[in-house]
């Protein structure tokens, strides 16, 4: 029976052994990539300067920044490289747009005139009793042409903050548009705080006297028109919006891809004053706009005549794809 | 415990399905920068570049003179908005008659070897009547070399001894030329002069009209009558921006009123006005 059963094993051994020797072998091996999906950005030239200038099929002709004149300065800007990349897996399209601000600036550097000092106006030096401390001027108001465009505050009557001992002092506050915030004088807040147009002023925790004022220089290149009411003059700026011809990527297509319409004459958003009503710049509908898309947009507006000189204007705004 | 990870397994799994999700829908934005550099100009101040009175006779009594000065405009396009003031001042009205010259047999002689020059700055005063500055010749000879003068100014103040020359300054603002050649002792020249002061004259500077700006702290001067006891008057107020105003184009026409004193000289009298804004 062993005998028998060592044979067996023996010849089975053998004949896997031959197979093993005579068959062909093959061998199916899955090999798999997983690709994500990426993601929908865009990314815009950092800065873009306002020069003397009109726009030319949505390109800025200036070159050099304008002067003070006794008439409007047309000024023109390009925002470059506008770059959207959609890698998402679906393309399911986009749109890009921006909104613009005024671009404005404010001196921090606050006048006084001192009253009992023969109305000398002057530089604060040492402690000062008012500051602007922060923020960024919305230039929410139309101009006053020939004045300074600032901010006055009157001591209506003397006093320090309210919750400080002693008698609580009034100021009347000029805006840059000669609007007040009422000439039968407003309380000095408790911690001095006083906010209007997106700036902070300061009261210090002295004892202000009667008749001084305070003197903040803001001004503003006004980028959109915004309705007159509630006292308010509109502002008027026929500011121009235009954006300019799409490249695609070498391996994207433009088909269903659309620049934005141009905008001779941009507005407010809704009530808010501060910001302008929604731009496109560029769409793609829904099955297009995979890859990479490039565009800039001309921008062109009017500086009012005898504007705030040396100053640096600023505006940051912000282009959103989705 | 087995329950618990698998919620923790369905945790995840939404975790990582969120993320995609929001790959896929999620906006993006990039901020942009945009700026403005703006440049200053000038203060900078025109006018007309004369101011004619009207004609005038002389007489023996008071008259007076109206003229102006017309567009009077101050441009500040400097961007300060720190205000300005646009005074001016002038000069005596004064005037000097045609070189007589009187030799020792002709008082009426047309000898122009001798001239006077320069504008008389009046400030000799109103003098009735007028007086003269006169030259004669001490010492025979030529021009710079022997020929010597003495001359006298409108007070009667006399200076002897000076040699001759081209031209030699004597007061005032007037000097005297000598042509080349040989003068003879005795031989004299002289001008009248005259002078109408600025302490007669009214200024009036006139409403004041706007280019471009605003006429908010925009102000015109009183009416009133120059000042002074030099060659130029104290400085007049004709238009003034209070500070934080100013920034644009304003003109205004400045209207004057000069008295011209009985016995006057005929003749055309001159003054200098300067105008500045600062």
């Amino acid at each position: 029976m062993k005998k028998t059963l060592k044979i067996l094993a023996i010849t089975s051994m053998l004949a896997i052994v031959s197979q093993s020797v005579a068959f062909a072998a093959t061998q199916n091996v899955n090999t798999t990539a997983t690709v994500a999906a990426g993601a929908l950005g865009v990314t815009a030239g950092g800065t873009s300067n306002f020069y003397s200038g009109a726009l030319s099929s949505s390109i800025c002709g200036g070159s050099a920044s304008p002067a003070v004149s006794l008439t409007t300065t047309t000024l023109c800007s390009n925002i470059t490289a506008i770059v959207v990349t959609d890698l998402r897996s679906i393309p399911v399209g986009w749109a890009v747009s921006t909104q613009l601000k005024h671009l404005t600036y404010v001196n921090n550097t606050v006048m006084h005139m001192d009253a009992s000092n023969s109305g000398a106006i002057a530089p604060i030096s040492g402690t000062s009793p008012f500051d602007v401390v922060s923020g960024t001027y919305t230039g929410n108001h139309d101009h006053v042409r020939n004045v300074r465009g600032g901010y006055t505050f009157e001591i209506h009557t003397e006093g320090v903050r309210t919750g400080e001992s002693g008698t609580t002092g009034k100021y009347i506050m000029y805006r840059p548009d000669n609007t007040t915030s009422g000439m039968s004088g407003t309380d000095i807040p408790v911690g001095g705080n006083v906010v209007d147009a997106g700036i902070t002023f300061n009261f210090a925790n002295v004892l202000h006297a009667d008749n001084d004022m305070y003197f903040a220089d803001v001004d503003a290149l006004h980028m959109f028109d915004r309705a007159a009411g509630s006292g308010l003059p509109g502002i008027a700026t026929n500011t121009k919006f235009q954006p300019g011809n799409i490249t695609a990527g070498s391996t994207s297509v433009l088909t269903g891809v659309t620049a934005g319409n141009d905008n001779d004459d941009v507005d407010e958003h809704g009530s808010s004053a501060i910001i302008s009503e929604v731009l496109p710049i560029m769409t793609a509908v829904n099955g297009a706009g995979k890859g990479e898309f490039t565009i800039a947009i001309g921008l062109e507006s009017g500086l009012d005549p005898n504007s705030t000189a040396s100053a640096n204007f600023t505006a940051a705004i912000v282009v959103t794809v989705s | 415990m087995t329950y618990f990870k698998k919620y923790i397994i369905i945790f995840v799994v939404f975790v990582f399905a969120f993320i995609i999700i929001l790959q896929i829908t999620m906006a993006a934005e990039v901020r942009v920068e945009l700026t403005l550099d703006i440049n200053p100009g000038e203060l900078t101040l025109t006018s007309s570049s004369t101011a004619v009175f009207a004609e005038v006779t002389a007489s023996g009594v008071n008259e007076s003179a109206a003229g102006s000065i017309e567009n009077v405009n101050v441009i500040d396009t400097r961007g300060t908005h720190i205000g300005w003031t646009a005074t001016m001042t002038s000069t005596h009205f004064t005037t000097m008659s045609e070189v007589k010259f009187l030799s020792e047999n002709n008082y009426t002689g047309t000898n122009t070897d001798v001239d006077f020059i320069g504008t008389y700055d009046g400030l000799d005063g109103v003098l009735d009547p007028a007086r003269r500055f006169l030259v004669e010749i001490t010492q025979a000879g030529t021009v710079g070399t022997a020929a010597v003068f003495r001359w006298t100014d409108p007070l009667g103040n006399e200076t002897t001894g000076v040699l001759t020359d081209t031209s030699v300054s004597l007061s005032n603002g007037i000097s005297v030329t000598f042509a080349n050649t040989n003068y003879a002792v005795g031989d004299k020249w002289f001008v009248l002069v005259d002078v109408l002061p600025y302490t007669g004259l009214t200024v009036n500077p006139g409403d004041i009209g706007v280019n471009s700006g605003s006429l908010y702290g925009i102000t015109n001067g009183l009416s009133g009558t120059l000042t002074g006891s030099g060659i130029n008057s104290d400085a007049f107020s004709l238009m003034t921006a209070d500070s934080f105003t100013g920034s644009g184009s304003y003109y205004q026409e400045v209207d004057l009123n000069l008295i011209i004193h009985n016995n006057s000289l005929s003749g055309l009298f001159t003054a200098q006005a300067n105008i500045t804004v600062s």
